[in-house]
């Protein structure tokens, strides 16, 4: 049947329509809960992670402009509030130069078993790498954005996204190699 | 970024032609690096479609919704307020208003000119106070220079008097020595005289009469 826009559900949202916003959330929290779990490593993280977005997502609903894809401007919003989740963990901390391991504690059996099937293989590997890097790779491979894309919704050049890109499957290279051994 | 590098983001962003892409992948082959990346892109790419996305555990959704956010009437009238505050906040510090209470009135000024006319009074306070003490530092300079210069006169007088008499005390002293110097040459010369006409008187008989004329003649 007929599939309303998402600016048409924005637009019914911002007027006070629950159930146009509510469908818009059905559109994209399977998408944002799993951006949410391969950036966060941790199921209950991820599912804090996915509701602060939404949160901030309906807070800045009426500021939407409808400039660019809706898709980017949640992911824009997602990448800032993963930021927020690790600079709570870790505040004293850069983002860039380590990788987040504040998530590896809390992996379950479930999510181990899960994370080591041919299709999880590079999730997991992806939580060796730095924030900064681990946001691009999840962007491009898992969100299939242009670099360009990549970069508005970053705040960053299209140089530096493809720099990131390239460290990271460097290093990528040794896990790959390491968890196939 | 090398121009490798630069066709790999094309070729991420699939923006290679078939045609293109084989050529990239065969310039790869010559770069052990960039084959190493084609590679683990490639099993990257495979390993990310072939993912299965885990169903979202039940959440409240509908908790996210608040009726505070959307269009109504307060959002709007909140809006305007908070956007008139913050010009009127703008326009103040952009014309420099400035609100002074003093003794329970109070100024309002615009461009900080009751900031530049409080800095005007403090300035001539400071010269007026300046000014004063310079007027008491040359009067009592000037005192100073005077007593001073009293002082060289009166120490000029004293050294000039001193020094007058002692040269008139060495002039005299000169003088009489000279005046006795002078004595005692005519006494020797009166006494070689003397002597001598003494010797003559003894070594000469007298034979005429003693004619006065003639011993002042011969002296």
């Amino acid at each position: 049947m007929f599939e309303q826009t998402d600016e048409k559900l924005i637009q019914k949202a911002v007027k006070g329509n629950k159930s146009a916003w509510l469908k818009l959330i059905k559109r994209y929290e399977k998408q944002m809960y799993n951006y949410a779990l391969r950036m966060v490593g941790n199921a209950d993280d991820a599912l804090d992670v996915m509701q602060e977005v939404f949160i901030s997502v309906f807070r800045n609903l009426a500021s939407y402009r409808g400039e660019g894809a809706f898709k980017s401007w949640l992911y824009r919003i997602a990448h800032f509030r993963v930021i927020e989740f690790y600079r709570r963990k870790r505040p004293m901390q850069s983002l860039d130069d380590t990788p987040e391991q504040v998530s590896e504690p809390h992996f379950c059996p479930e999510n181990n078993l899960q994370y080591s099937q041919q299709g999880q293989q590079l999730a997991m590997a992806m939580q060796s790498l730095p924030l900064a890097q681990k946001s691009v790779v999840e962007l491009k491979f898992f969100g299939e954005f242009t670099f360009d894309e990549i970069a508005e919704q970053l705040g960053i050049s299209s140089n530096t996204a493809k720099s990131r890109l390239y460290s990271g499957l460097d290093k990528l290279k040794v896990v790959m190699e390491m968890d196939y051994v | 970024m090398s121009d490798l590098e630069q066709q790999m983001a094309q070729w991420l962003d699939g923006k290679l032609s078939p045609e293109q892409q084989q050529q990239f992948e065969q310039q790869c082959q010559s770069d052990p690096q960039m084959r190493e990346r084609l590679t683990v892109a490639k099993q990257a790419q495979r390993s990310a479609s072939s993912f299965e996305p885990r169903q979202v555990p039940q959440w409240n959704a509908a908790a996210t919704f608040s009726s505070s956010v959307t269009n109504s009437g307060w959002f709007n009238w909140s809006g305007s307020l908070s956007m008139a505050m913050s010009v009127a906040a703008i326009l103040m510090v952009l014309f420099k208003v400035e609100v002074q209470i003093d003794d329970g009135s109070m100024t309002l000024s615009f461009a900080g000119k009751q900031q530049q006319h409080n800095i005007q009074k403090i300035v001539d306070e400071q010269l007026l106070a300046f000014k004063q003490d310079q007027q008491l530092v040359l009067a009592s300079f000037a005192e100073n220079v005077q007593q001073q210069q009293q002082l060289n006169n009166a120490q000029l007088s004293t050294y000039l008097l001193s020094s007058s008499r002692q040269e008139r005390k060495e002039d005299f002293g000169e003088l009489i020595k000279f005046v006795n110097q002078q004595r005692s040459d005519d006494q020797m010369f009166y006494t070689r005289q003397l002597g001598k006409l003494q010797e003559e008187m003894y070594t000469t008989p007298v034979k005429t009469q003693w004619q006065p004329a003639q011993l002042s003649n011969g002296g």
